[in-house]
């Protein structure tokens, strides 16, 4: 098997402050990543599927060079990211931001221009390269305009180019589709997966379980630092297949209730999704092991006087495999959405 | 140089002078700033003097014309100014705008990638202290020959070098401290008082002069008034361009190891992005 990205007992830790008035403060240390280790193949889209803070942004800075480990090794197309850090930057192409790393007083096409003399391209070769690039992401039309007239999608894309731009073999995508609508995301997944097609390595990270189950091959699960489990979208979907999966919507949750019907004989997890915080409205989504709990589960509730609106028996997805793993819903603090981890 | 650096080099470059060029408000402001001050210093000068202002002046200073001595201060310090504010400031605008770790991510020295992206800026400041210049000698009467320019340009040059040095230590300063404004402000107070672009600096004591003797302006400020002011190469210009010279490798020096240190630093802690 021919690895492209290999990564052994990686680990981070942030100190931050926390401020405390004027003047005080604390330090606090924040494990980032807690020893993960996987290894992507060559050729393949790898997703590193995890919410908000998991650690998906901490792995990618270390692999692309820009951020040191602290314990363990990671080595990319052979080379070890901080023995042969330029080796390293010469085989990967990165889009860190969706919609920042530009010059707003250039145009597209000059914002490209500029990062082609960065990478030593021959200047013959970043004409036609940026043209191609442009015309890939659908941006011909626009490459002339400054960028600070570009719309959020049309910067995403232009960054996208920009991590091409020198053919990497292999490429990190950090959150690609993030803040896009919905036309400008599924350019971008298709650009993807035209990535596949021409051999390259792919590595993703999102909180988006549709593409990550749509795009990758393998995905590594990850949160809190920690890798949960990794394979392939079916793979990891039957994990929670022999499971039933109820999705319990109620008006007037509260937190405690997590661990009220985590302790309930069968339970296997429990996450919950507030869609409305000042009438506690929102999903209770409960792996269970099929055993016919729902009358105790329901009776918790009652007890608890929250009133239950629809209860359904869902099809496992990415996400229920998530929650069977960490007790965590994927896709928190969006459009007001809070996810509450078990108790 | 190689070629692979040469390609660096027009790509900064032009990319520097694109972005100079949609800013060109800042640019006429840049231009005039050295008639404003010489000529406020002048206006003060003579309501202090009284009518032996001039006298006292040329007496001090050994030079007839004080608009002219306040005018090429004033282009001199205005350069050091922005040279130091460039590498300074620009690297954090960089990590605002989300660029500056893109940078890290292409096979290149970072340092002389930084110290090329002074280059338009240094040329365009050797433009500025001509056109400021000139207009003053045209209504002398008189102009300096083609060598003259070359030296005074190169001495406006070789004076910004070190000054890069001061730039990538503000760099790393402001990046880990997060108080850009504050530290240039401090360190550009200094130079501007070290300096002597508005008054000889023969009127400090001698430490203080001896302090400023390692401000690497203070020379060239000197050797420019020489060469404008009497329309002639000084027999100790190469004495001087050395000094330039040595203080350009010193500053480069200690400026390179700074920053070097703050970009461990920063690779360990995650500050590269962090603004």
């Amino acid at each position: 098997m021919d690895v492209a990205v290999k990564v052994r007992d990686l680990k981070k830790i942030y100190i931050t402050k926390e401020r405390k008035g004027f003047f005080g403060g604390k330090k606090r240390r924040v494990e980032a990543l807690k020893g993960i280790s996987f290894e992507i193949r060559r050729g393949e889209i790898f997703g590193l599927l995890g919410p908000n803070g998991a650690g998906k942004t901490t792995t990618i800075k270390i692999l692309s060079t820009l951020l040191l480990p602290d314990e363990g090794d990671a080595w990319v197309n052979g080379h070890h990211v901080v023995d042969e850090a330029p080796r390293v930057r010469e085989s990967i192409g990165v889009s860190l931001y969706s919609d920042r790393g530009f010059y707003w007083k250039l145009t597209g096409r000059e914002n490209l221009i500029y990062f082609a003399h960065l990478y030593h391209l021959d200047p013959r070769y970043a004409k036609e390269r940026i043209n191609y690039l442009l015309k890939l992401v659908d941006l011909e039309k626009d490459a002339d305009r400054l960028v600070e007239e570009y719309s959020t999608g049309m910067k995403s894309k232009l960054n996208f180019a920009r991590a091409l731009l020198h053919d990497p073999p292999i490429v990190f995508l950090d959150e690609p589709t993030i803040g896009l609508d919905p036309n400008s995301a599924r350019k971008v997944r298709e650009v993807i997966m035209q990535l596949k097609d021409e051999g390259k390595t792919v590595l993703l990270t999102t909180h988006n379980m549709y593409e990550a189950d749509i795009l990758c091959d393998r995905i590594a699960i990850i949160s809190k630092g920690t890798i949960a489990a990794i394979g392939t979208p079916s793979e990891l979907k039957a994990m929670v297949e022999k499971h039933k999966i109820l999705e319990i919507e109620v008006v007037g949750f509260d937190d405690s209730l997590v661990g009220n019907l985590r302790d309930v004989p069968g339970v296997i997890n429990v996450a919950v999704r507030i869609r409305d915080p000042v009438s506690m409205r929102g999903e209770i989504k409960v792996v269970t092991d099929g055993n016919g709990i729902l009358p105790e589960i329901l009776g918790k509730l009652v007890e608890r006087k929250v009133k239950v609106v629809s209860i359904r028996s869902v099809e496992p997805t990415l996400e229920d495999v998530f929650v069977y793993l960490t007790g965590e819903r994927l896709e928190a603090e969006e459009d007001g959405v809070r996810a509450t981890s078990r108790a | 140089m190689g070629f692979a650096q040469l390609h660096v080099l027009k790509g900064v470059f032009v990319k520097q002078v694109k972005i100079l060029s949609r800013y060109i408000g800042s640019i006429v402001t840049i231009a005039v700033m050295p008639y404003m001050i010489g000529g406020l210093f002048t206006g003060i000068g003579y309501a202090v003097g009284g009518p032996s202002a001039q006298r006292n002046f040329v007496a001090n200073t050994g030079i007839s014309n004080p608009l002219l001595y306040m005018v090429l201060g004033g282009s001199i310090m205005l350069a050091a100014m922005i040279i130091m504010e460039n590498v300074g400031s620009v690297i954090r605008e960089e990590q605002l705008i989300g660029t500056f770790e893109l940078h890290y991510l292409t096979p290149n020295n970072f340092i002389l990638l930084w110290f090329y992206h002074i280059i338009p800026v240094a040329l365009l400041m050797i433009m500025i202290f001509a056109f400021n210049v000139t207009p003053i000698l045209l209504y002398e009467g008189g102009i300096l020959s083609p060598i003259e320019w070359v030296v005074a340009s190169f001495v406006v040059f070789l004076s910004m070098v070190p000054l890069v040095g001061v730039g990538l230590v503000i760099a790393a300063l402001t990046v880990r401290f997060k108080e850009v404004d504050a530290v240039i402000n401090v360190i550009n107070s200094g130079i501007t008082l070290l300096s002597g672009f508005f008054y000889p600096l023969e009127i400090f004591p001698r430490i203080i002069q001896e302090i400023a003797a390692l401000v690497p302006t203070s020379h060239a400020v000197e050797l420019l008034r020489e060469i404008v002011a009497y329309k002639s190469i000084p027999l100790d210009t190469p004495s001087k361009l050395l000094v330039l010279a040595v203080l350009s490798v010193v500053y480069l020096a200690v400026g390179s190891i700074t920053y070097k240190r703050w970009e461990e630093h920063a690779k360990r802690t995650g500050e590269l992005s962090k603004y």
